[in-house]
């Protein structure tokens, strides 16, 4: 069960002779993937993800939605596919609005038909899990800074359990730490859950940390979709696609050049190049 | 999204979209002058007055539809001037005369009509047709009580003068409602602020901030498109969240609006402070003086145009004036 | 122009104080990058320099001369400021509009505007788009036409006050060749606000505050190799830096090389 894209195609102008999304095939599953879609900007990426729960419907094909079959002429409650499929926009604390933290949180959950002890309940949950402390939970989001707004915003939607958590550029406009602690979170909720991550991405820094598929979207096409090393090996499909090197992939490269390292797979993180270069990270003492 | 920000404005190269945005609300003010001066009873003024608006329509090289668009919106208060005027105005020679018996079955009736128009509104092509037959079929009905006692029996009674009156009103508001269109059809929303910005500035004799007025009008033409593509984003944010405006109980409604209203507002706050920080950082300061990039300037076509409208409106009132009209 | 903050304090509220006492003089055409984290006051510094804020105590120089309420609007003639969110500096219609803004403020004669306008846009490789609307421009367009906004009103000093956070990574690298070519043939002062160290390495001198205060002050090399104190100052240290100073630190035998090859390709981003 996931979600299920079968020859896709989308127009936003309908007299439009390219196609936002251009016959569309692909498969998203609920088994703990952290999957990035990668793009250059007006590639389709936002579109796709919209189609996943389905606030765009497709004008061709179809888009299978934890067994609902989506198509142009669907007509029925698309409530409990939104609940099931979560989506957080790009800066998403501009989606609060509540007087309290905890009753912002609540919205979701309330809307997609939980009480309010229960909405109450799945909060708190929601808020443990992004690091929300108790002190946090009665006061405006506004009083907030904007880390902590954007965490509000993700514990909103997760709140409501969803099967599949998408986000769109989900750390873009943080600081550096904010961004680290954001993406840790999201890998926690993982591993924990099990629960399938999908993030629109530009950072290829991200994708060689923590993306266990990728997918790359070019004018509307899916030209990419399996695993990262493969995808980063071949540098030149890379550029045509618009793409650069992750930053430890760039220097393994460079080093590589200068005969000062040798390798056989490209090192896409820190962690993989640290080894080629055997590096003792015991009595170097760092993480 | 451009829909918004440009308004009706519909882009020919033609001459009355050549022409400077000053001249064009000049004659039209002038226009609005003349249509209002038009006496009563002269058939051959309003002849003119429509053939002229033919003309400068037929100039501007819009499609027809655009401007027939313009007067959809206000059919339903032209057709009931026009019945209004023809069926209560009693003066001048007796033309018609329908008695009306009102009972019970031809109200009845007449209700059913009524709600059968309302119902099937929407599927109709022209409405405003069907709207004339309406109130034709409802009058005529009314005259014969079908079934049982007449309740009250009066006369329409239709007069030549109500007719000529009611007939004058639809065309004079109809030629003020094409005209306005033409300036809008023809004239960018921000060429319009530089014409006003320009018009407006012997208000500045008693202190009115014009200028000022003029940027804020510029930055909301600016904005619009913006703003547009920011509700439609934080729709689908809480769409993803739950918010369904089709069901729900009102209290949730009411939630549901607030969780788009306060967004909106604030980044609307955000983007005023942030807004008033870069435009004072690049040196502006309302009210003071400051160059234009934008250069408004008369050409011979303005000048002819200006002279004409100019000229037909003083010669109608001195006509009138004099008693010839 | 120079800058200089003497004894500054000054906080948003009462009882947050963002600077206290702080002292830092910048030269004239240096190009000078302030990092820190959020909150660290870099973003406030940029507001004292171009006056939206004021000084709680202590004094706020340009050119040795304190900027007051009075003679602000003179000093702003001579200063331009980029700021984070490409839309809500953007005032034109088009982008001819925009860059227009700043030179009727300054009273520019409208030939000269026109002059500029196309000169300035060609500059910032936005020349073919100057009837465009900001709705149907990219992130970093936007911030491009700022960019030519700002230079077109030919100012002494440029800051630019986080003008890549809010951009994808094409968008960053517009913004960043912009500036590298700015300060390659031009004499200005120019102030980089980011949190991003790979954008400090092309900058003369790099200053790293932390809660207010000054931690780090030299030239990019100096700074770099700190990154302990980095870290502690919230900032991501990038893979290269890391390696660096993890290297250098080992006991690995051809560290030498690696060490130049590293700080080769820092430099080279």
């Amino acid at each position: 069960m996931g979600i299920n894209f079968r020859n896709v195609s989308f127009r936003y102008n309908k007299k439009a002779s390219k196609p936002t999304l251009d016959n569309i095939t692909l498969d998203i599953f609920k088994k703990s993937e952290f999957i990035t879609i990668l793009g250059h900007t007006g590639s389709g990426k936002s579109t796709l993800v919209q189609h996943m729960n389905a606030l765009l419907l497709p004008d061709e094909g179809e888009v299978e939605i934890f067994g609902k079959h989506i198509t142009k002429k669907y007509k029925d409650k698309l409530k409990d596919t939104r609940k099931k499929v979560g989506l957080v926009f790009q800066f998403p604390e501009y989606q609060l609005f509540e007087e309290t933290v905890l009753k912002d949180i609540m919205f979701g959950p309330k809307n997609f038909g939980l009480s309010d002890q229960e909405a109450k309940s799945k909060a708190i949950e929601a808020c443990k899990q992004v690091g929300l402390g108790e002190e946090l939970w009665t006061r405006s989001p506004f009083t907030l800074s904007g880390g902590q707004m954007r965490r509000v915003a993700i514990a909103g939607i997760l709140a409501s359990e969803p099967d599949v958590l998408i986000l769109d550029e989900p750390t873009v406009g943080l600081d550096p730490v904010g961004k680290k602690e954001l993406l840790n979170l999201l890998e926690d909720i993982r591993i924990n859950t099990g629960k399938t991550i999908v993030i629109i991405s530009h950072d290829m820094n991200v994708v060689a940390k923590h993306a266990t598929r990728v997918i790359v979207l070019n004018d509307g096409k899916v030209v990419y979709n399996g695993p990262k090393l493969p995808l980063f090996s071949d540098l030149e499909r890379l550029r045509s696609f618009n793409l650069d090197l992750p930053d430890s992939a760039r220097i393994a490269i460079e080093l590589k050049e200068k005969g000062l390292i040798d390798f056989d797979e490209l090192p896409l993180a820190l962690e993989e190049l640290r080894k080629h270069l055997k590096l003792n990270l015991q009595g170097a003492g760092y993480e | 999204m451009n829909k918004i920000a440009f308004g009706q404005y519909y882009h020919t190269d033609s001459f009355i979209h050549r022409l400077d945005p000053r001249t064009k609300i000049i004659s039209l003010i002038l226009m609005m002058v003349f249509i209002f001066v038009i006496p009563k009873n002269q058939f051959v003024v309003l002849g003119f007055s429509v053939a002229l608006l033919l003309a400068v329509v037929f100039l501007t090289k819009v499609p027809l539809i655009r401007y027939l668009k313009s007067l959809k919106q206000i059919m339903f208060l032209l057709i009931f001037s026009f019945f209004f005027q023809a069926l209560f105005n009693n003066s001048g020679d007796l033309l018609l005369t329908i008695n009306q018996n009102i009972s019970i079955a031809n109200i009845a009736l007449g209700v059913v009509l009524i709600v059968l128009y309302l119902f099937f509104r929407k599927y109709l092509p022209l409405k405003f047709l069907w709207l004339i037959l309406l109130v034709i079929s409802i009058i005529y009905i009314f005259q014969y009580p079908i079934i049982g006692q007449s309740l009250k029996s009066y006369q329409l009674k239709v007069y030549r003068d109500g007719v000529v009156t009611g007939f004058f009103i639809i065309v004079r508001i109809m030629l003020l409602i094409v005209f306005s269109s033409i300036l809008t059809l023809t004239t960018k929303p921000t060429d319009l602020n530089n014409a006003l910005e320009w018009l407006m500035r012997p208000l500045e004799w008693v202190k009115i901030p014009t200028s000022v007025l003029a940027m804020m009008i510029s930055i909301s033409l600016r904005f619009i498109p913006t703003l547009f593509l920011e509700t439609e984003r934080i729709l689908k944010a809480q769409a993803s969240r739950g918010v369904d405006f089709k069901e729900g109980k009102v209290k949730a409604k009411i939630t549901q609006i607030i969780s788009l209203l306060i967004p909106m507002f604030i980044i609307s706050f955000k983007r005023a402070f942030d807004l008033a920080d870069a435009m004072e950082a690049r040196g502006y300061i309302p009210g003071a003086k400051r160059t234009k990039l934008a250069l408004l300037k008369f050409g011979l076509s303005d000048y002819f145009v200006l002279i004409f409208a100019l000229g037909i409106v003083i010669g109608l009132i001195v006509l009138r004036v004099n008693h010839a009209l | 122009m120079s800058i200089e903050f003497k004894n500054v304090t000054f906080g948003y509220t009462k009882e947050i104080e963002v600077l206290k006492d702080f002292n830092l003089k910048i030269e004239d055409g240096q190009m000078v990058s302030i990092i820190g984290h959020n909150g660290s006051g870099k973003s406030t510094l940029a507001k004292l320099i171009v006056g939206l804020v004021e000084a709680c105590s202590g004094e706020v120089c340009i050119d040795g001369v304190n900027l007051t309420p009075e003679n602000i609007d003179e000093f702003r003639l001579k200063m331009g400021i980029i700021f984070q969110n490409p839309d809500n500096q953007f005032v034109g219609v088009t982008v001819k509009d925009d860059i227009a803004f700043g030179l009727e403020n300054h009273n520019v004669p409208r030939e000269e505007m026109i002059k500029k306008i196309a000169h300035y846009a060609k500059l910032v490789n936005m020349e073919d788009y100057l009837e465009a609307n900001p709705e149907n421009l990219s992130g970093g367009q936007k911030q491009r036409v700022a960019i030519a906004g700002v230079l077109a009103m030919e100012t002494e000093i440029i800051i630019f006050d986080e003008a890549t956070s809010m951009l994808d990574p094409k968008g960053t690298k517009e913004i960043i060749e912009t500036i590298k070519n700015l300060k390659r043939n031009e004499n200005k002062t120019i102030i980089m606000i980011t949190h991003n160290l790979e954008e400090v390495v092309f900058s003369d001198r790099v200053i790293v505050l932390n809660e207010g205060k000054i931690v780090l002050d030299g030239t990019p090399k100096e700074v770099l190799r700190k990154r302990e104190i980095l870290e502690e100052s919230g900032l991501a240290v990038i893979d290269s830096i890391q390696l660096i100073s993890e290297i250098e630190s080992s006991n690995l035998p051809n560290k030498q090389a690696l060490v130049e090859a590293l700080w080769e390709l820092t430099f080279a981003m």
